[in-house]
């Protein structure tokens, strides 16, 4: 596990991402966040990072479903469809399940869902699954991705 | 009275020999006969009777009654009525209507059959007039006339259209309601097939229609579409009825249609609002939560990580700002859960209360321990309603019954249900502090407590929800209570539910 880790987080509302700061924090995990603040960004940061020779940069990515702009879904699919982030683990941080979140961590193996913490407890195992991610990052990276995946992944 | 009958009295001649005049005053019809001259030499106890006077022989001429007068009421002197006509040697027309009165002012209407006696060279010697009385045929007439006329004008000013149709689905009458429902004229409408107000797609109503009418039944509030003149679509409710004719055979239809179009208009638009309310609640809720999620965290982090840092009042002072997040948060499930009740439940409409109670006893176990509550339940009904509906009452009126016991006892509730005409009525009962009479009413308002959060914790929408609940099934909710004794809330659950959509 090379430290410190690059970690996206799509999430427009600061007392959240303080909030994973301090579940890093309290997991010892040495990470660099780059907070994207609206969905906009979002797409736009995956699309150069796409395109840059020099990859991957990114270790994980920490989704908000509701952003402003785009939501956490656009943001998720153009993710899955880029050539070098297609298999980066994804953790869909909100606070309202949905069924095309189920569905989808169903389907993709480096998507989880994390509710956003209320508690203290709640905010120890938001960093516990950060952790589990990452020093899984390799395995899944290993993982040939499935032929299809020119089609763009979840459909 | 048949013109041979007419004929057969006028050979009674003059009446002057005595077997003719005994069977003229026998006859229950008034006659009199008069000489050529119009004279009046005899007339018979009907006559004098009908007439209301007692004619002087000889002299009184013409006629019989005292005044006459045509149909339309123009007065008719006594040398033109039709006896005088005929004596005169005219043509009188047969079965004239004629209006006589009285002395005494009273009028009669009658029919005058006057004849006249020739001798051998074909002189007219004498008249006969036999007058029938049809005023009663004739008030008759003129009732229903009026109340043909009535009956026209109520017709005329519903505003619903009152069609009429024979068996061939041709309309035969059409109301103004009907003209300004679909836009044909009656002039324009009557004779033709009802099918021209049918859409093309309901064809196959109209004879399914005249089936049922020609076996007699009759189609109530058949809420189907017609088409309006200029082609438009109507929501209309069908009340069609068999017509029969004085023997009771099935001749037509009428036929009423309402205008629903501004009901379906507005059910659809409560129903919209309803849904629009439902999302707006969800996404409030979910919306309100957010921040109270960062108050509550951002105040346990605070107390956590610098609980060292801070003295007593500033740690007493965080914790307010807890208690306030998490009550807040309660508030907002509940109210979520008040405007909810009105949404469409899925599954059954039926419950059967004793497993309903089972489910809400095992949710509650650790409070029913916790208090050492003693719940005691009669065999309960199988009732037609939302299992979650009537979990979500037994769970707050038990919860209630919990949380509102007694310090000095242990709590002991008793939850039953009795059958009656109408429906069930379950009862919860419990040994708790008791509700004050002057709040038995206002406790199932939305946001209605009687305590205090330090004495009791609540939000006051527990039972609020109850009584939207009941109120959706067209039940009651009520409460009898000794305060410092206990309660009973009771709560009906009519055995037909009435639609409320």
């Amino acid at each position: 596990m090379a430290q410190p880790f690059e970690i996206l987080i799509a999430e427009d509302n600061p007392a959240d991402v303080a909030l994973v700061r301090e579940a890093l924090k309290t997991n010892n995990l040495d990470c660099v966040l780059h907070v994207l603040s609206d969905g906009e960004k979002a797409l736009a940061r995956i699309d150069s990072l796409d395109k840059d020779p020099k990859t991957p940069q990114v270790d994980l990515l920490i989704l908000d479903m509701h952003l402003p702009k785009h939501d956490g879904e656009a943001i998720l699919k153009r993710l899955r469809s880029t050539r070098h982030y297609a298999r980066t683990p994804v953790i869909v941080m909100t606070s309202l399940a949905s069924r095309w979140i189920e569905d989808n961590a169903a389907k993709d193996g480096a998507l989880v869902y994390c509710s956003k913490p209320s508690t203290l407890d709640e905010l120890v195992k938001l960093g516990a699954v950060v952790r589990n991610m990452l020093e899984h990052t390799d395995e899944v990276r290993e993982i040939p991705p499935p032929s299809s995946e020119s089609g763009g992944g979840e459909n | 009275m048949t013109a041979q009958a007419l004929k057969a009295l006028t050979h009674l001649g003059n009446g002057s020999d005595p077997a003719s005049r005994e069977i003229l005053d026998a006859l229950p019809v008034a006659v009199y006969i008069t000489d050529s001259e119009g004279r009046l030499t005899y007339f018979n106890a009907a006559a004098a009777e009908l007439s209301g006077r007692s004619p002087q022989l000889g002299v009184d001429q013409w006629c019989v009654t005292w005044k006459i007068f045509l149909a339309d009421g123009t007065p008719l002197p006594h040398d033109k009525c039709p006896m005088a006509v005929a004596l005169k040697g005219g043509e009188v027309a047969e079965g004239i209507e004629c209006l006589a009165e009285r002395p005494d002012g009273t009028r009669f209407w009658f029919v005058p059959y006057p004849a006249v006696l020739r001798d051998g060279q074909g002189r007219i010697t004498s008249g006969i007039n036999v007058l029938v009385d049809i005023t009663s045929r004739k008030h008759a007439q003129d009732q229903a006339e009026q109340a043909a006329l009535l009956l026209s004008a109520i017709v005329d000013s519903s505003d619903d259209a009152i069609i009429s149709k024979d068996l061939n689905g041709r309309i035969t009458s059409w109301n103004q309601g009907a003209e300004r429902l679909f836009g044909y004229q009656a002039e324009e409408i009557v004779g033709r097939p009802v099918t021209v107000l049918i859409p093309p797609d309901r064809l196959d109503e109209e004879p399914r229609i005249i089936a049922r009418l020609k076996a007699g039944e009759r189609v109530d509030h058949f809420e189907t579409l017609r088409r309006k003149k200029d082609g438009t679509l109507l929501d209309i409710s069908l009340t069609i009825s068999p017509v029969r004719d004085a023997k009771g055979n099935i001749v037509g239809a009428s036929k009423i249609a309402r205008d629903i179009t501004e009901r379906r208009r507005a059910e659809a638009e409560i129903l919209r609002a309803n849904r629009d309310l439902e999302q707006f609640a969800f996404s409030a809720s979910h919306d309100l939560h957010e921040p109270l999620r960062s108050v509550k965290i951002y105040s346990e982090l605070l107390t956590r990580r610098y609980s060292d840092k801070l003295d007593g009042q500033a740690l007493e002072f965080l914790g307010y700002l807890r208690a306030g997040a998490t009550r807040m948060e309660v508030l907002v499930s509940d109210l979520l859960a008040y405007i909810q009740v009105s949404k469409r439940e899925e599954g059954p409409e039926t419950a059967d209360a004793n497993a309903a109670l089972a489910i809400v006893l095992a949710s509650m176990a650790a409070s029913v321990s916790e208090s050492g509550a003693c719940i005691v339940s009669e065999p309960l009904p199988t009732v037609p309603m939302h299992a979650a509906h009537l979990q979500q009452l037994f769970q707050n009126l038990i919860g209630n019954a919990i949380k509102y016991r007694s310090p000095e006892r242990k709590p002991e509730i008793h939850v039953a249900a009795i059958s009656q005409d109408a429906g069930w009525t379950f009862s919860i009962a419990d040994n708790g502090i008791g509700i004050a009479p002057e709040y038995r009413e206002k406790i199932f308002g939305l946001f209605k407590r009687l305590h205090t959060n330090e004495e009791y914790s609540g939000t006051g929408i527990g039972l609020a929800i109850c009584q939207r609940i009941v109120d959706q099934y067209h039940g009651r909710i009520w409460v009898d209570s000794e305060p410092g004794r206990g309660s009973t809330f009771r709560f009906t659950i009519p055995r037909t539910r009435k639609s409320s959509e």
